[in-house]
Parts: structure tokens; C-alpha cells; sequence
């Protein structure tokens, strides 16, 4: 759905129904969307500058299905930064495709996140159980918000604190919660997938590669 | 953030390097992996600095004087398992008796992330970071269904560092670790007071380290074995297997063959009789032909012989190139009973085999001699000598007796291959506080 930017007019567009955030890439206003309307939060500063290969427009495969990268959420921690790019797959499902250290990930939110303890409770080695699989805690981190682009199933201001906590389950897979006070706890389950398995197209140009 | 050449924003645009003044000397300092790097040893004063300050925080100070140096300079791209790489970061790290110092290189490539190589005695091993922790237990460490033996214990302390790091490095950090080799594999577990990291790594040649990044100078002398640096010999080892098995094919296949195109046949058979009272005679056979394929001609010699001895001498003449090829043949059985109970001793039949004969009409000139019985008691009757004895000769005859040797060598080819194998094996574990090879205190 296309919409006009309150500051600016530009056409924005909302690929996902779920988004309800956006940045305008024209004049970087943060939107909250209100079904067809928008309301103006303030503006997103640039983001840090980083190497990444991924970026709004590219598009992917994760198993059987094709993905296009809508929206990013750059985080912060104690001892470095990393990506989560809010993946829209063909099928309307929506996926986040995690960036650390040149590691990938694909992985997806579960609804019912009433079965896993709080997040106060959890430290490295607690076993957590997700649906019918088990995974175990390796890190707790406090993590920032440094700012976001595209699209968003949430408000991605710049400055939004959480808790996030990495579980690792068999083989590649992992489970991982990001706790924050407007959202609560979110719970997502996913798998590493190396980078040429994503057959990506669209991706940044990267200077001398 | 001042003085900054900033790289252009994100949101599309190329990336480029991100340069800023040394927050120590004022020297430049770039940054390749913007966003990953959070740490960067400057390569003019060797402070460390923290890239994710605002300010360029200093993590550790200047070194007084740069003492080491790279074997592959910073900057430097290479290709390793298809994927290109950039040297960006280099760390020389001691154990905790500063005893044994490596040297690690930090690789990497903006759609693949980081890669790890590390040199030790002139050893290379290619190293990425696992997935998931593996499992230790005791002396093993279990990962992707494979068991690796715990080789070494210790610290591990960052003495100097050069260049970029994605975590927060700095020169005197110490972390415990242990590593556990399979070779060519090694799996290594660094934890420190705020995570514990797995990395997996594999022995690469030092030949095509310097084929990828082509040093500017020559690698470091190789000494000694590697932890996990494949045996040579266990590669050997297969390759003699798989030599052996080759060789016993042939071996097999050839006495097959001389079985099947053996023919066997008879060439001639008679019977002979001394004449007069002498033991010896001679006798001159008529010719006969020999057939088939250049192969061999089996004599049997038969003979009544009892306590006694009959020998020929045997001349084997070719009729038509007078060829002749002389040999002795006999045979001899004695037997009786002694305190022992009843003994026996040779035979009334035996071959001999005369190797590679050419086809053609042959005859034979025998010269017989026979045993003399011993004097008998007086009165008691003269043993006759025995005058008799027959000769059969067969053409193409199969021996089994070059097969037997053949298998016995390859047999000991195997031996002496899996002992070097398990010298080398020996050199491995020399420096390890684990070695089995050496009783544990």
C-alpha cells in the first residue's frame, strides 16, 4: 500500500500489512501507520555507517520461498552492533534476517510467547523450552536501538532499549526474545543459513569487492 | 566526531574506508569493516582504540617500540577455499609461560564475515567460528558428529595487536583455552570473564598461504609436527593400501591367467630300467614336441626307491637350435624308528621345474646313478639296488611359490608404512600435556 508522507508527500510504501513503522526515505520521517493514515513521529538521524551487503530491495531465497528485505533495525550492545533486516517473504509471512559478524540467520516470530519464563529469570545455560523443542540460554544482552530504515512490525525509534536473549537449540537452529517495556517479550525461532544459500540479488555495491 | 573522514551514509550508497587520527601518535588509522570493527590496533604507535567511542577511547596504550611484524601485511586480499579474504587484523598471542608465542591473522570479506588464520613454528591453520558451542566432556570435545582429544590447556595473552578486531580487544588480554585436534581439524575454546567462544580451524599448507596473499617476504621456517597437521604417513598409509590391493590385483590376475592358459599337457612319459651291474647308466630319449606358449616344463621323477637314492643328470637338448640346458634332479626316501617311534625322510616322487621354454622338438640325455645298499650283515642276502624310475614331463606348469613370496612382501611393505605412521604420530603429541604416547603424571 502506498501512502503520502505527512512531512514531505512523498509516496511511501507498506509492503507488509503488519508494518506499523516506517521511515520515509525521502525526507527520514519516522511514521507510525494507523491502517491508511500517518502520523509523524519526528525524524530518524542517519544511521551509522556500516559494510553490509544487504540492504532495503534485496531480495533472497530461504527455503522454498523468495524474500525481499522491506525495513532494518540496527542494534546496539556493549561490544559492537548488528543487523536485523525485516524480511517480507512471497507468501505475506514476515521474517527477520539477522546480521552479526558476518554470520546470517533467518528466523520468524511465535505468537504465544506465555510459555517461556521471564526474562529476569533466564541466565547463560537455563533450558528454555520453545514449542516442542528445547534450546538453552548462551547470552543476555542489553541492547539500543541506533536507528532503523524502511519498514517495521514495531516502533524502531532510534534510542529504544530491550533486553535480548540468544538461545541456542539442535544443530543450527536457535530461539532468541527481545524484552522491552512498550512491547513486551517477542519471541522468534530461526536457523543459520550461510550467506550463498540466500542466492541474494539487489544487494549493496561494496567499494573494491 | 571530528577530524573524521567519515565514510558516505548507509542507505544505498557505496561504503567506503573510514579513517580518523590515531587518539595516541595522530597517525591516520582506517577502518574496512565499518560496523564490525570495534577495535583497531594503530599500526604507527600500536595503541589500541576503540572504534564504537565517540572519542576514540584508548583500550590500551602505545607499545615503546613496534616489535613485530606481519608475514602478511595488513590490506593484503587473498583467495583461500575459493573466497576472497583481506588481511585486516593481526594479534601475537603467548601462552601462559610466555614460552610459546603464535601469531594470528584477522581475515575478512564483507558478504562472507571474518576467517582466522594462525601461524605456529611456520604452521598455518584456517580457522572460522563454529555455529554453536561444541560439547566437551573430559579429554574430548564432540562437534558435527566428530571427536576431537584434548591437546592443550592453558592461557592465551595478546601481547601485541595491529589493525582491526570485532571485538574489544587490548594488549594483555587473557582468556583460558583448550584445544582438541583431529587432524586435520582442531577445535578450540576461548572463555573468557564475558563469553565463551568455539572456533574450528584446519591445517593448511603453508604454500598456499603464500600462493593466496603472496607475502613480501618468505613465510616462517616450518619446524617440527603440527598438533593437527595430517599425518603424511596416514595419507601414505592409504596410498600403500591402495598400492597394495593394486599390486596384489595383478598379482592375482597374472596367476589366473597362468592358470587358465596353462595347458598342462603331457610332452612325454617313460619308464626306465639300469641295465647291467653297474649303478649308473645313460639313455638318450627320442624326440618329442613341446608345445603352446613360451612357459615352463614340470620333470617328475618317480622311483621305487626304499632307504636309497636314484639322481639323474639331466640334459635337455633342443633339436633345432641344439640348445642345450642342463639340470640335476633326484629323488630319495629313507625311513625307520628310533626311540622317537617310526621316522620317514623324503619321497618316491618329486618335480622340478625348468622356467620359460620356448616351443620346439626337444630330446633328453640322462645320466643315472643310483644308491649302492650298504653292506649287510654276513650271511644275511645282498639288498637289491633299485634300477627303475620313470620320468614325466608336462608343459606349462603353474607355480605358486612366486605367488606366496609376492603376498609375504606386500605384507611387510604394509608393516614398515604403519610404523612410520606411528612415529609421526609420536612428534605430534610431543608438545602436549595430553600426549598418549607418554605416561600422564
Amino acid at each position: 500500500m502506498k501512502l503520502s508522507c505527512p512531512s514531505c508527500g512523498a509516496d511511501v510504501e507498506f509492503k507488509s500489512k503488519a508494518s506499523v513503522f516506517g521511515v520515509c526515505p525521502f525526507c527520514s520521517s519516522t511514521l507510525v501507520r494507523h491502517d491508511i493514515n500517518l502520523e509523524t513521529l519526528g525524524k530518524m538521524a542517519e544511521l551509522p555507517p556500516d559494510v553490509s551487503p544487504l540492504q532495503v530491495g534485496t531480495r533472497g531465497r530461504y527455503e522454498n520461498s523468495s524474500f525481499e528485505i522491506v525495513g532494518r533495525l540496527k542494534v546496539k550492545w556493549a561490544e559492537g552492533s548488528w543487523n536485523e533486516w525485516f524480511a517480507l517473504l512471497d507468501d505475506g509471512t514476515q521474517g527477520w534476517l539477522g546480521e552479526f559478524q558476518g554470520f546470517y540467520t533467518m528466523s520468524f516470530q511465535v505468537e504465544d510467547s506465555s510459555g517461556v519464563p521471564p526474562v529476569d529469570s533466564l541466565k547463560p545455560g537455563v533450558k528454555v523450552t520453545v514449542g516442542k523443542s528445547q534450546y538453552q540460554v548462551d547470552d543476555i544482552r542489553e541492547i539500543v536501538c541506533q536507528g532503523s530504515e524502511g519498514e517495521l512490525p514495531f516502533r524502531a525509534v532510534k534510542g529504544r532499549k530491550s533486553v535480548s536473549v540468544d538461545l541456542g537449540g539442535q544443530g543450527e537452529t536457535f530461539a532468541s526474545m527481545d524484552c522491552s517495556d512498550d512491547e513486551g517479550v517477542l519471541l522468534y525461532v530461526g536457523r543459520y543459513v550461510d550467506f550463498d544459500k540466500f542466492k541474494f540479488q539487489a544487494l549493496r555495491e561494496i567499494d573494491g569487492w | 566526531m571530528a577530524g573524521d573522514a567519515e565514510a558516505e551514509s548507509a542507505g544505498g550508497k557505496k561504503p567506503a574506508v573510514k579513517t580518523f587520527g590515531c587518539t595516541s601518535c595522530g597517525a591516520p588509522v582506517s577502518v574496512k569493516a565499518v560496523g564490525q570493527t570495534v577495535a583497531v590496533g594503530c599500526p604507527s604507535c600500536g595503541a589500541v582504540i576503540d572504534v564504537t567511542d565517540d572519542n576514540y577511547r584508548i583500550i590500551s596504550e602505545a607499545q615503546k617500540k613496534i616489535l613485530f611484524f606481519p608475514a602478511i601485511p595488513l590490506g593484503r586480499r587473498g583467495t583461500l577455499h575459493g573466497e576472497k579474504w583481506e588481511v585486516i587484523g593481526f594479534m601475537v598471542r603467548t601462552d601462559g609461560t610466555g614460552v610459546y608465542s603464535w601469531r594470528e591473522y584477522l581475515l575478512w570479506n564483507p558478504f562472507k564475515g571474518f576467517r582466522w588464520l594462525t601461524e605456529y613454528n611456520g604452521h598455518w591453520n584456517y580457522i572460522i567460528t563454529t555455529r554453536k558451542n561444541p560439547r566437551a566432556k573430559k579429554d574430548s570435545a564432540f562437534y558435527l558428529g566428530r571427536t576431537y582429544k584434548l591437546y592443550n590447556r592453558g592461557e592465551a595473552k595478546a601481547i601485541f595487536v595491529l589493525g582491526e578486531f570485532y571485538w574489544r580487544v587490548a594488549v594483555g588480554e587473557t582468556v583460558q583455552v583448550e584445544d582438541y585436534i583431529n587432524p586435520p581439524e582442531m577445535l578450540s575454546r576461548e572463555v573468557s570473564a564475558q563469553e565463551e567462544i568455539w572456533s574450528i580451524g584446519e591445517y593448511i599448507e603453508a604454500g598456499a598461504i603464500y600462493a593466496a596473499f603472496k607475502p613480501d617476504a618468505p613465510l616462517p621456517t616450518m619446524i617440527g609436527v603440527a598438533p593437527n597437521q595430517p599425518n603424511p604417513e596416514a595419507s601414505a598409509a592409504l596410498m600403500s593400501w591402495r598400492n597394495a590391493w593394486i599390486f596384489f590385483g595383478i598379482i592375482f590376475l597374472i596367476q589366473i591367467a597362468t592358470l587358465v592358459i596353462s595347458s598342462h599337457s603331457l610332452a612325454y612319459h617313460k619308464g626306465f630300467m639300469l641295465m647291467g651291474d653297474k649303478p649308473v647308466d645313460k639313455f638318450v630319449t627320442p624326440s618329442f614336441a613341446v608345445k603352446g606358449w613360451p612357459s615352463n616344463l614340470e620333470f617328475t621323477l618317480e622311483s621305487p626307491v626304499d632307504n636309497s637314492w636314484i639322481d639323474l643328470d639331466i640334459d635337455l637338448v633342443n633339436d633345432g637350435t641344439g640348445e642345450v640346458r642342463e639340470f640335476s634332479h633326484g629323488v630319495e626316501y629313507y625311513h625307520g624308528r628310533d626311540s622317537d617311534g617310526p621316522w620317514s625322510e623324503g619321497g618316491q616322487k618329486k618335480d622340478a621345474l625348468l622356467s620359460d621354454t620356448p616351443d620346439g622338438t626337444y630330446h633328453i640325455n640322462l645320466d643315472s646313478t643310483v644308491a649302492t645298499p650298504p653292506a649287510q650283515k654276513t650271511g644275511a642276502p645282498q639288498q637289491p639296488r633299485v634300477r627303475y624310475f620313470e620320468l614325466t614331463v608336462r608343459r606349462g606348469v603353474v607355480s605358486w611359490s612366486a605367488f606366496v613370496l609376492a603376498l609375504l612382501a606386500i605384507f611387510a611393505y604394509l608393516v614398515f608404512k604403519s610404523m612410520k605412521q606411528g612415529s609421526f604420530e609420536a612428534k605430534r603429541w610431543e608438545e602436549s600435556d595430553f600426549s598418549p604416547y607418554k605416561p600422564t603424571d
